[in-house]
């Protein structure tokens, strides 16, 4: 029987590496500082596995097959060759294999298709918020939606995706402490027209449903509500997952910094663990 | 299938394998392909605005960007009077 011990989302951008330095000391202090926090708190809390709902951008997937849902079963998990800039952990990130099977299989039951990954390289989604959280060598299991391939999943199935998974969790024997983590979102427009916008409002929108506790709201929005928030705004599919894992719980609001040099309000945000589903 | 042999060029040379074969020989690499010569065109002078109106995901358009270091306003003004909401209006968002 699995706890869960955190659950988190942050923002993910190649930016955080590309212009790591270029945004105002105390926007650098702030943001490196949250995900260094959330980095020890997942250790300090004593996570044997890490969860992480996030999304590729075409580098493990491309349009030939592109999954609306894949999970991976790898005891490692290299970076992509196509973001040569992405700082490499030697032998990859590790993975944790045996929960990666026990959740594929278990959201099979739950009436989900993964895509089961055995040689996925991972991304940015994944790689530039672990980094700055200081890469904790804690084995991760990578679920990841599409929110960038259309047609998207309707935004429900990422909402029952958080419920599936922790259910599985929870009777889960293999692991003793997981900490989930959500990356992606809020609001950003990635290699449109509008490259580089930013849209708080739309931000704030999100973001005070979810510390409301009422991530369900946002099941109602159609994708052109969505869509408000750019391309890159369909990465709160992620959030929502975490939202449902927690138990549709209100979240505690970490960090909300917007920066025109990486091009989005960086968040992040921790929910309160309700009981079991 | 042009919009998609175009993506899947686009999506090819950002690895570096394949960028390297593409860069030492573009027309060795792009002869056969499913390409109109329009779109042989654009990729030949790193149109985005041409590259984005043909239907390249912009998630691809912004590593082809970033790998010709084509800088973010140059980039903006190629594209400029576009909008990603033109695509949506057609239900052809690209998410």
């Amino acid at each position: 029987m699995a706890k869960i011990v955190a659950v988190f989302a942050a923002a993910h951008t190649p930016l955080f590496l590309l212009r790591r330095n270029d945004p105002e000391q105390n926007v650098q202090d702030e943001v490196f500082s949250c995900y260094e926090g959330i980095g020890k708190t997942m250790i300090s809390r004593g996570a044997d596995a890490l969860v992480i709902f996030g999304n590729d951008h075409f580098h493990a997937f491309f349009l030939d097959r592109y999954p609306s849902l894949a999970v991976g079963v790898q005891l490692a998990y290299p970076n992509v060759t196509s973001e040569s800039y992405m700082p490499e952990v030697e032998g990859g990130r590790l993975g944790d294999r045996k929960l990666g099977r026990y959740l594929v299989n278990a959201l099979l039951d739950s009436d989900f298709d993964p895509a089961v990954c055995q040689e996925i390289s991972i991304d940015h989604s994944l790689v530039s918020p672990l980094h700055l959280m200081g890469d904790p060598a804690i084995p991760i299991v990578p679920i990841l939606q599409n929110t960038v391939a259309p047609p998207l999943p309707p935004i429900r199935r990422s909402y029952q995706l958080g419920i599936a998974v922790r259910r599985a969790l929870e009777v889960y024997r293999g692991a003793g402490r997981v900490a989930v983590l959500a990356t992606g979102g809020p609001s950003h427009w990635i290699g449109t027209p509008e490259l580089g916008r930013i849209n708080e409002e739309w931000d704030a929108k999100v973001i005070d449903l979810l510390r409301e506790g009422n991530s369900k709201h946002l099941l109602e929005w159609s994708q052109k509500e969505i869509d408000a928030g750019g391309n890159g705004g369909n990465e709160i599919r992620t959030w929502l997952s975490a939202a449902a894992l927690a138990g549709g719980t209100p979240a505690d609001l970490l960090l909300y910094r917007p920066e025109p040099l990486w091009f989005l309000g960086v968040t992040a945000l921790e929910w309160r663990v309700g009981p079991p589903l | 299938m042009s919009s998609y042999s175009l993506n899947k060029l686009v999506h090819e040379i950002q690895f570096p394998d394949k960028r390297a074969r593409f860069e030492a020989d573009p027309e060795e690499f792009l002869s056969g392909l499913d390409l109109t010569s329009e779109e042989l065109t654009a990729v030949r002078e790193k149109d985005v605005r041409t590259l984005w109106l043909k239907g390249v995901n912009p998630y691809l358009l912004r590593v082809y960007q970033l790998w010709n270091k084509i800088g973010d306003e140059d980039y903006r003004a190629a594209l400029k009077g576009l909008s990603f909401y033109d695509f949506n209006e057609e239900g052809d968002s690209s998410g």
